[in-house]
């Protein structure tokens, strides 16, 4: 049993009825190819170390139209919304990712413009991750760590022992 | 006496074992404020509650009380003109059949009153005496300084400026804080007789004072009123049980309401039946062991009311974050309420934290 990912998308625009084709991958390994929708749930097995890859399958230059001022009409395209991995809204985090297109790599970018890909490197536990990271960027929760040892302790204590 | 040495990471295991608990419904006994009861098992929802674990000065959730108070029934005296002036009548005979509890004087505090909860006769005090300072002590129950600074009062520290005539005092005994009689106590409540200061006495934790002999002086004519509580006793806190105690008759709204007969029957029949039931020290009784073992074992130091102890603050860290619960007067510094340990006795020695 895998963790579960839960993606939520926003701003999902359609050209000429053509819906935007994400690629999921963990690992190099596919978890997902479909429409993008606004909800994606997945459970997919993770190691200590990860990347997590988005994939805009099916973005051609035909897809972006352009008015007579060369500025664009419609475009195929999508945003990141939230991800939540384990239970684990990594909010403000996942702008701690990439986006890789053809010629350009654009740091802490959620939008799918261009034909490419959206990385996401993070470690399981995804909560130990989380809080490292995040006390990393901001230097706010110096006792992290001994915090998650105590959450950590607590429950696996209490699902050791049958109560009533 | 050697050095306690205190085991803050076994503190502090435990504070999550039982907010952890909490979320899973595995406490012995369940939470029963919001604050103190996470929304949800996530890692920020019980951390951000393990602070607030032994932070309040609430009583012991005894089993034996709930499983009684479970069953009472309280319909009955709704229709029981008679039911207030019995539990008044009743809640000073029960004091004072504890043989540890000397009070020279009581007996001159002859009008008894119910209240509705500690608040109601501090909100009488407080409406009698609107033109006067308040005056307590640093580490007083948090709920007065936040009621006067929101309504405007006039008030201090008494650490902070002298007394004088146009001061009133309140003080609780055993003091909120500390666990034990303020170390100026008696000096203040000579300062005010001297001055013609009027005294509200708060025994609200005297239920659970573990004193050997408790001696008060009652007699000082500065000491105009007494007041009782079952809040921090027994687990009837939301019944809002009280009892004010006066030499004189006081015409305040309460009184007023009380001579109506309009005061709160259900929860003057619940105080009663728990006054029948149990002894006024019955806290103190079947727990001063139990706060002795987990003193011994968490290196921390009884005070003299059966559910604190002292140690090193463990709310540093809601504190750093701004965090005190409530209130910004809500400081219990070092002050530990171990009353969901002794609440949750067969939970954590199933955890193997009890030995």
């Amino acid at each position: 049993m895998g963790l579960e990912f839960k993606f939520k998308f926003k701003n999902i625009n359609l050209v000429n009825n053509k819906y935007p084709i994400c690629r999921i991958e963990l690992n190099s390994n596919d978890i997902f190819f479909g429409k993008v929708e606004q909800k994606i749930v997945l459970n997919a097995d993770t190691q200590e170390n990860n990347v997590l890859r988005i994939f805009f399958e099916n973005k051609e230059g035909k897809d972006t139209i352009l008015d007579d001022n060369n500025r664009i009409k419609q475009d195929l395209n999508f945003e990141l919304e939230k991800l939540i991995i384990d239970g684990i809204d990594l909010q403000h985090l996942i702008w701690e990712s990439r986006y890789v297109a053809k010629d350009t790599v654009i740091n802490s970018c959620l939008f799918f413009g261009p034909k490419g890909f959206w990385e996401l490197k993070f470690d399981a536990p995804v909560l130990k991750w989380f809080l490292k990271t995040d006390h990393d960027k901001n230097n706010n929760d110096p006792t992290w760590e001994k915090d998650y040892n105590y959450y950590k302790e607590a429950c696996q204590i209490l699902n050791k022992i049958q109560i009533k | 006496m050697p050095d306690i040495k205190q085991d803050t990471d076994k503190i502090t295991k435990i504070a999550w074992a039982l907010m952890t608990a909490s979320v899973e419904n595995k406490l012995d006994v369940p939470g029963e404020y919001l604050w103190n009861i996470p929304a949800s098992n996530e890692f920020n929802e019980i951390r951000s509650k393990t602070w607030s674990v032994y932070s309040s000065g609430n009583c012991i959730k005894d089993k034996n009380l709930i499983d009684f108070t479970d069953g009472v029934n309280l319909n009955k005296y709704l229709r029981d003109p008679w039911i207030v002036k019995r539990f008044e009548e009743y809640f000073p005979a029960w004091l004072k059949q504890c043989p540890r509890f000397q009070f020279k004087g009581i007996d001159d505090f002859k009008h008894s009153c119910f209240s509705q909860g500690s608040q109601e006769y501090f909100l009488n005090f407080y409406i009698t005496h609107r033109n006067k300072r308040f005056r307590v002590f640093k580490g007083e129950y948090w709920w007065h300084m936040e009621v006067w600074k929101k309504l405007g009062l006039n008030w201090a520290y008494i650490e902070d400026d002298n007394l004088d005539a146009n001061d009133v005092v309140i003080i609780s005994c055993p003091f909120a804080r500390l666990g034990d009689e303020h170390p100026q106590q008696k000096e203040l409540l000579e300062q005010c007789e001297k001055i013609g200061i009027p005294v509200m006495l708060d025994f609200i934790y005297l239920p659970n004072a573990t004193f050997d002999k408790i001696q008060i002086d009652l007699t000082p004519t500065c000491i105009k009123s007494l007041s009782f509580s079952m809040s921090k006793t027994f687990p009837v806190a939301n019944a809002r049980v009280a009892l004010r105690m006066t030499r004189e008759k006081i015409k305040d709204p309460m009184q007023i309401s009380n001579d109506e007969n309009v005061a709160n029957r259900l929860a003057s029949g619940l105080g009663l039946e728990c006054m029948q039931k149990f002894n006024v020290d019955y806290m103190v009784e079947k727990y001063q062991i139990e706060q002795q073992h987990w003193c011994k074992l968490l290196g921390l130091k009884p005070t003299k009311v059966v559910h604190f102890a002292f140690g090193d603050p463990y709310t540093d860290m809601g504190r750093k974050n701004n965090k005190r619960f409530f209130s910004e007067f809500n400081d219990q510094q070092n002050r530990y309420n171990l009353g969901p340990l002794f609440a949750n006795k067969l939970l954590l020695q199933k955890l193997g934290y009890y030995d």
